[in-house]
């Protein structure tokens, strides 16, 4: 009865693996911001002399 | 480099900072969750991004009030320059849930309504890019823009209260109390960088937006004046 109680309350259903989504979900992440940032930057420096 | 260049640039690169300690702890230090194991590292990602991503567009619709009551220019450049974050951090968001749902749910999507309303928040800010781009008088533009946020906004709340009103497949709130003391440092302090990144992107959005509206709203060179024309008068003298 106890061992049931147990087994039932054990986080035996754990994914295993999945590492490819952690490494897409932050690589995608990194990459857009990066490409952001390298826009947001130039083209902050670019229009500073257009006025 | 101007004071508002210099100042958007040293918070973006606080942030990227924060971003990369709060990531590499995340990722490599932080112990796995309970039940989704390695797969729930990407909390430390897409639920900064997720309140990053509330907050800029809180911070959108009060530009839009402050464009729409005030005169000055710099609220409209404030208001597309935060949509843009905002919209930015929306679709990193939708793709970061996608590839965490995929391992847990077992599908990439669902009509789930934090998914929903979610994806709904992401048309809706991107039509408000949409329709400004369609409208090329200043004035005209900025009203537009700014009624726009305003309405894309209702459904933010909508977004924030969704898994309380409807307690369906996405997990509830994220916040320090739900999560292990182990994981709250990395989730902190990756939250606080991504709020330093985005805010750095829309100070440096803000001033070319504000820069573009310059010219703009710069009155027409007119014609130069011709040249005095002297005529001859029949007396003999001459007139101007």
């Amino acid at each position: 009865m106890n061992e049931e109680t147990t087994e039932s309350t054990a986080p035996t259903g754990m994914i295993q693996g999945g590492w490819e989504y952690v490494w897409g979900a932050y690589g995608i992440s990194w990459v857009v911001l990066v490409a952001f940032t390298v826009f947001a930057v130039r083209k902050a420096l670019t229009t500073q002399g257009a006025t | 480099m101007t004071t508002s260049v210099k100042l958007g640039t040293a918070t973006l690169i606080l942030g990227w900072v924060l971003v990369a300690i709060g990531h590499g702890i995340g990722l490599f230090v932080a112990p796995p969750e309970a039940m989704m194991g390695d797969v729930g590292r990407i909390l430390y990602v897409h639920v900064p991004t997720a309140w990053v991503a509330l907050s800029t567009f809180l911070a959108a619709f009060i530009c839009a009030i402050g464009s729409l009551a005030g005169s000055r220019w710099g609220w409209d450049a404030a208001t597309v320059a935060t949509v843009e974050v905002g919209l930015l951090l929306n679709g990193l968001l939708l793709v970061q849930g996608s590839l965490w749902a995929r391992p847990t749910w077992g599908v990439f999507w669902t009509w789930d309504p934090r998914l929903t309303t979610s994806a709904v928040m992401a048309l809706a800010f991107g039509s408000v890019l949409l329709l400004r781009g369609l409208v090329e008088e200043p004035a005209r533009r900025r009203t537009v823009t700014a009624i726009c946020t305003i309405v894309a906004f209702v459904n933010v709340p909508i977004v924030y209260m969704s898994v309380k009103w409807w307690r369906t497949l996405h997990q509830d709130f994220s916040s320090p109390n739900t999560v292990d003391s182990y994981m709250v440092h990395p989730l902190r302090i990756s939250a606080f960088g991504m709020l330093f990144m985005a805010t750095g992107l829309a100070m440096l959005r803000w001033k070319a937006h504000r820069q573009q509206l310059a010219l703009d709203i710069r009155p027409p060179e007119l014609p130069e004046a011709p040249q005095q024309v002297v005529l001859p008068t029949e007396a003999g003298g001459i007139e101007a």
